[in-house]
């Protein structure tokens, strides 16, 4: 716990940090702003569950994985950058609880910014009104997907973190995030059960009746034929694969 | 017995074909301060990350405070103290944030450690100025103050005064010298400056190309190089005998065939030549040398020396 405390403390006065969520601000608020004037006569925005899935889906379907990346990139390297790394390794702090305090700070951004999302639907269905089902049950079914989304989605970029602990400068993991999304956004139905990420997007529609709706939209209407068990073992399985060889890269690295 | 702080056994580092270290047998003592010099890239600082574990061994052994570090370093590293090349901190931290991070890292127990270590270094406690803010001298001061946070036994400080002005230089210098001193800790320190070393440092290692060429105290080493009177001359067994029956001198050292060296620099010249004559030993020359430690160093690197 405690260098997970001190990981978080080296992220003071940072700038990054408020930049992220303040984009995170802005798409929640595109969202509400939907909300807000589309009727709720219309089938698109009929109940809470189409706001918390539009929020859910801009924050997760690009920036999320995106900032992520970029956010773990930096986490692993600034280290080296700012000479901290040998310093740390002599306390001794060992590389794999370097590693996993690491991860948990994604983790933790992650569910940070999907608790902050989360936060905004809640105000915003209140300040759009109209929501007759925004209830402590729906309330609860949005709570379970910006949690899943929160914690998935980083188990999900494991492997780029493992390229941000193999490589020596920023460029190959920010590039290779970038490579990871193209796919998903393509084809995600077909890819359910192979890439992480679009695995994540085959488990949502089981944690939340309205995330069906949101992954027909991803999918456009695509035949989902992977099952949320196949999509939950293949994201594990491939997270289990990163975390080691991240580890294994790590201790051979010299400083 | 002595008892070494510090020793390592035939410790070698290979990248690929090229050796960086080669054998290096070093011995650091309890409480003194050991001064690895050499130039850049002589391995000095490869020495010191093999023996904090930043850089694994090619072959050979170290042992650190009594106990070989391989499977121990748990054990060990909370009791050594160290700044590998530049120290290195957060940059959007203040000195004092910094600190209180390796501190908690470290489960630093005593709760005035990090005000404690600032004000050794002579840096402000809670100052609100950040890392990125510092010179390099406050920097270096705050690696320092980083390395005897945790009031460890053994110092590994490598290049500390690297790129200090001259005021900084000895600032740094006096910080090290008051450790080892008024604290009783051992440090092993690196440079390529010798005057740095020399003034520093009770013990010396000098190392060359990964070599080891030399290791002494820098008592000894003073003394080596202390003033002589050179003397050349046609035939050096007959000049022995004159100088030992004739003027009791015993403290004296051969060169070569024709060369050999008077320690005692009192000794009364015009009369040595006329004996010599008199021997039927032709004097070819006669002067008074004073070499410096980095003549030393030259002869003995086989190249420019240090600055």
């Amino acid at each position: 716990m405690t260098i997970i405390f001190t990981e978080i403390l080296k992220w003071k006065r940072n700038k990054t940090v408020w930049g992220i969520f303040i984009l995170t601000a802005i798409l929640g608020v595109f969202a509400v702003e939907r909300a807000c004037n589309i009727s709720r006569s219309s089938p698109l925005m009929d109940s809470f569950g189409d706001l918390y899935t539009l929020a859910f889906k801009n924050l997760t379907s690009l920036f999320l994985p995106i900032v992520l990346g970029m956010f773990a990139t930096t986490l692993f390297f600034d280290e080296q950058k700012n000479d901290t790394l040998k310093g740390l390794l002599i306390i001794p702090v060992s590389k794999a609880q370097l590693y996993f305090s690491k991860i948990a700070v994604v983790i933790l951004m992650s569910l940070g910014l999907c608790l902050f999302t989360f936060v905004i639907c809640i105000v915003g269905g209140l300040i759009a009104g109209g929501f007759t089902d925004l209830n402590t049950e729906t309330i609860l079914q949005a709570g379970l997907l910006f949690l899943a989304g929160g914690a998935l989605i980083p188990v999900a970029m494991l492997p780029i973190i493992f390229l941000a602990t193999l490589s020596k400068g920023y460029i190959l993991p920010i590039g290779a995030v970038l490579l990871y999304l193209v796919p998903v956004v393509l084809v995600p139905s077909q890819l359910m059960g192979l890439h992480p990420l679009a695995s994540v997007m085959g488990i949502y529609p089981h944690i939340s009746p309205a995330a069906i709706e949101m992954a027909n939209s991803w999918t456009g209407n695509a035949v989902i034929t992977a099952s949320p068990m196949t999509c939950s073992v293949s994201l594990l399985a491939i997270g289990i694969i990163s975390i080691i060889v991240s580890v294994i890269v790590l201790q051979k690295k010299t400083f | 017995m002595c008892s070494y702080v510090i020793e390592t056994k035939r410790l070698t580092k290979k990248y690929g074909e090229q050796t960086a270290v080669n054998a290096v047998n070093i011995h650091v003592e309890k409480g003194r301060i050991y001064g690895l010099l050499g130039r850049n890239g002589a391995g000095k600082t490869t020495i010191m990350k093999m023996i904090l574990g930043l850089t694994p061994v090619t072959s050979g052994e170290i042992d650190v405070l009594g106990q070989n570090i391989k499977g121990r370093e748990k054990r060990v590293y909370p009791r050594i103290g160290a700044i590998i090349e530049t120290p290195g901190f957060y940059p959007n931290l203040t000195g004092t944030e910094n600190l209180e991070i390796f501190a908690k890292l470290r489960g630093t127990a005593a709760p005035n450690a990090v005000k404690n270590a600032l004000d050794i270094v002579g840096l402000p406690y809670r100052d609100k100025k950040l890392f990125s803010k510092y010179s390099l001298g406050m920097k270096q001061r705050l690696g320092i103050a980083n390395a005897i946070l945790h009031d460890p036994e053994l110092l590994i400080l490598d290049e500390p005064t690297n790129g200090l002005d001259p005021i900084g230089i000895a600032v740094v210098r006096d910080f090290i010298k008051d450790l080892s001193t008024e604290r009783g800790k051992t440090i092993l320190i690196s440079s390529h400056i010798l005057s740095e070393i020399a003034l520093l440092a009770d013990d010396v290692g000098i190392i060359d190309h990964g070599v080891l060429l030399e290791e002494n105290s820098m008592e000894t080493l003073k003394r080596k190089n202390s003033k002589y009177i050179l003397l050349q001359v046609s035939d050096i067994p007959k000049t022995s005998l004159v100088l030992e029956r004739q003027f009791g001198v015993t403290d004296y050292s051969v060169q070569d065939d024709h060369s050999l060296r008077i320690y005692n620099t009192s000794l009364d010249m015009a009369a040595v030549n006329k004996a010599l004559v008199v021997q039927d030993v032709a004097v070819i020359s006669s002067q008074l040398c004073n070499d410096t430690l980095e003549d030393y160093f030259k002869k003995i690197t086989g190249g420019e020396g240090i600055a």
